[in-house]
């Protein structure tokens, strides 16, 4: 078996060590010794996105959303919304979630257009929302909690075309506000945890990975692995959140 | 000064210090910080009166990485010209950290008998502190991605830094690093002197997998930099195909590099006037940089090319930089990781030069670490997975032990090889007796794990006190 993954700008959004959620799905893989090919793909370049399995964005500087949304208005936008429809699955953090909104109005009061994956806009905050994050998932995601890092001032809010992911218990999440975390719609995922998120949140990489396969084999009988240290760190890192966290 | 201010000045140089005595008869740390608290919360311009003392003004050193190794090879550099000079070199770089260094220095009354004043700064801490010490020099070793939790983004630690620098009169000099565009992009709006540094030898980045890329893109237009040179992470020689934008002209350069492994290198160093060639015994690419930027800026001040030489050639490691220390017949290197960028440079070092085979790694997330550790998963660890003798230990601990392991599993590292033990004191002794006698250890650590691997070490007599070094 085979999954064709693509890094979307590893060289424009790559500042809060989101790589590490692609080497997770990488290792993952391998140990079940599922071949995982990497795309790396950035701007100017616009390839079929149907053909890939799992799409990974991370976040970047705000300044450079300007860029990378007029390089997804481009041609991009359009491919991958129809990637999405067909079933691959995605995961954007923070600036790459805010992208795949409908829109993202940025700190100096600019509107950039998203590319409609999630039903969701982003507004400027006057702060950033900054620490541990402890999300109770809406998924049932390791014993139903998700942990991360988030550092972000946009604020997100959702539109009835998407659903959270979680409701926030330790930290800001979309907004501040209403309480929740992080976007999904059909197998695409979009959220604020970095941390990286995937190795200390190990059922949320299996279940991307599930979602690739079954819909490129129709079937997906993921082989345990032992996470014994995955979980000790998601349990260390709620402990901390506990002790930093608001 | 009107008699309440010259009241509330002694008395807070007073207060200061008995809290730093306080602080060594409690031997609670070095006391670096909270006796500038102290001392700023009763004269608050404490800061702008006492800098004022030095007959040479101030000169400060501020960047991502490498402040502290720079600012301790210049003031080994210029205090062999026979000038007093005043310092903060125990990495505490806020305004505390400076104010209680000047306290230190000053008498009761005010009066400092040092000429100069050498003081390292926080990015952050970059406005105010120039604003109320006016130094005559600013050197910017780099501008790498660092605690985002605490500067935000990367632009906006330059726009700070910049703030410094045009502080700075038309007499005064920045010191300016040309191979980092986020630094030279800097340099236009200086109303001082610009001195550049920079490399102009072959020796290419050899760290290639591992490569962190965040300033691809032109400062000027947002147009892509093509690189006719890279030397690590974004430094080399770069150039805007779009606005023009490039390195600027070097004034102070290593043509010619010789490298000697764990014993450092050797330098051909190439200044406006004259070239020298340099010995310098630190290993670790990032201290040619250091090295450079303290010469420019200690030749630009007056010193011979040949002291220059000298001086740098019996510079050492400053505290925790690739520090070496003995303990039990071991010999153990202390190296600080507070970003992805040092990280790396820090992992191929202890790679290249063999210490990998006994390592213990401290992860914490406090304030001054940052509270984010997900840079660890922009390290390059899988360095560390090909080093597979048997008697291989690896150790993680501090308070983010558990992620660094699991970071360390993803690296490919073998687990069984792998011990967690998140009590800093109880790792250090496991993996210096897991090391044979002989054998050297490293141990990797972010600046707080450092501070109280520092203070165990000395509580158990491994070494002097760091506020006495």
């Amino acid at each position: 078996m085979k999954l064709r993954i693509c890094h979307l700008y590893p060289d424009l959004m790559n500042l809060y060590g989101d790589r590490g959620n692609v080497l997770t799905v990488m290792q993952r893989c391998y140990w079940r010794g599922i071949r995982a090919d990497i795309t790396a793909i950035s701007l100017g370049k616009t390839p079929e996105f149907r053909l890939f399995d799992i799409i990974f964005m991370g976040g970047g500087q705000d300044s450079e959303q300007h860029t990378i949304a007029a390089d997804l208005q481009q041609k991009k936008g359009e491919s991958i919304r129809k990637a999405v429809e067909d079933g691959v699955t995605v995961l954007t953090i923070c600036g790459g979630y805010q992208l795949f909104g409908q829109s993202c109005t940025t700190a100096d009061g600019k509107e950039l257009p998203g590319i409609g994956v999630f039903d969701a806009c982003t507004f400027p905050g006057k702060d950033r929302l900054i620490g541990n994050v402890v999300v109770e998932s809406f998924m049932g995601d390791n014993g139903g909690t998700l942990v991360g890092f988030e550092n972000h001032s946009g604020r997100t809010y959702l539109g009835p075309g998407t659903e959270p992911i979680g409701r926030v218990i330790i930290g800001g999440g979309n907004n501040g506000e209403d309480n929740l975390e992080g976007g999904r719609y059909l197998n695409a995922y979009g959220t604020y945890l970095h941390g990286s998120l995937l190795p200390k949140n190990p059922r949320f990489a299996d279940r991307l990975i599930e979602a690739a396969l079954m819909r490129r084999y129709g079937r997906a009988e993921l082989i345990p692995l032992d996470d014994t240290l995955e979980h000790i760190a998601h349990n260390a890192a709620i402990e901390r959140a506990k002790q930093t966290g608001k | 000064m009107s008699l309440t201010d010259r009241m509330r000045l002694c008395a807070g140089i007073a207060a200061g210090k008995g809290a730093a005595g306080l602080c060594r008869i409690l031997r609670a740390g070095g006391g670096t910080n909270w006796p500038g608290k102290i001392s700023l919360a009763i004269y608050p311009k404490m800061l702008s009166r006492l800098s004022r003392e030095f007959r040479l003004g101030s000169i400060m050193v501020t960047g991502t990485n490498g402040k502290t190794t720079a600012a301790k090879m210049l003031a080994h550099i210029l205090s062999g010209l026979g000038w007093k000079i005043s310092s903060n070199f125990t990495g505490a770089n806020l305004l505390a950290g400076v104010t209680a260094a000047m306290v230190r220095d000053a008498g009761l009354t005010g009066r400092i008998s040092s000429d100069l004043a050498l003081l390292e700064a926080d990015e952050a801490s970059v406005p105010r502190l120039s604003s109320d010490i006016r130094p005559h020099a600013i050197i910017v070793t780099n501008i790498f991605k660092d605690q985002l939790d605490r500067y935000g983004e990367l632009n906006n630690t330059a726009a700070l830094i910049g703030r410094g620098l045009a502080q700075l009169e038309r007499d005064d000099y920045a010191f300016l690093n040309a191979d980092d565009p986020y630094v030279a992009a800097l340099g236009k709006a200086v109303k001082a002197r610009v001195v550049y540094f920079g490399m102009s030898c072959d020796y290419e980045d050899s760290n290639k997998e591992f490569k962190i890329t965040e300033s691809r893109y032109c400062r000027g237009c947002g147009g892509y930099l093509t690189y006719k040179k890279t030397y690590y992470s974004h430094l080399g020689d770069y150039f805007c195909s779009r606005c023009g934008f490039k390195r600027p002209d070097i004034d102070f350069t290593v043509a010619g590099l010789r490298v000697k492994g764990v014993e450092g290198y050797t330098l051909r160093l190439i200044a406006p006037r004259g070239k020298v060639e340099i010995d310098l015994k630190l290993p670790g690419f990032y201290n040619i940089y250091n090295a450079l930027a303290a010469a420019a800026c200690a030749a630009t001040y007056g010193a011979d090319l040949g002291f220059i030489r000298d001086r740098l050639s019996s510079s050492t490691s400053a505290f925790g930089r690739m520090e070496q220390v003995y303990i039990k017949s071991r010999q153990v290197f202390i190296v600080l990781v507070k970003n992805p960028v040092s990280l790396n440079e820090a992992l191929h070092t202890v790679v290249a030069a063999g210490l990998a085979g006994y390592i213990m790694i401290a992860v914490n997330d406090n304030f001054s670490d940052g509270r984010d550790i997900s840079w660890l998963w922009d390290g390059g660890f899988e360095m560390l997975k090909h080093k597979s003798d048997a008697g291989r230990k690896v150790l993680v601990s501090g308070i983010r032990a558990e992620d660094m392991a699991l970071r360390l599993k993803y690296a490919g590292v073998d687990c069984g090889s792998m011990v967690v033990e998140k009590d800093i004191a109880k790792a250090m002794e496991a993996i210096i007796s897991a090391a044979p006698e002989g054998a050297p250890v490293c141990i990797m650590c972010t600046y707080t794990a450092m501070l109280s691997l520092r203070g165990i070490m000395e509580h158990r007599g491994y070494l002097s006190r760091y506020w006495e070094a």
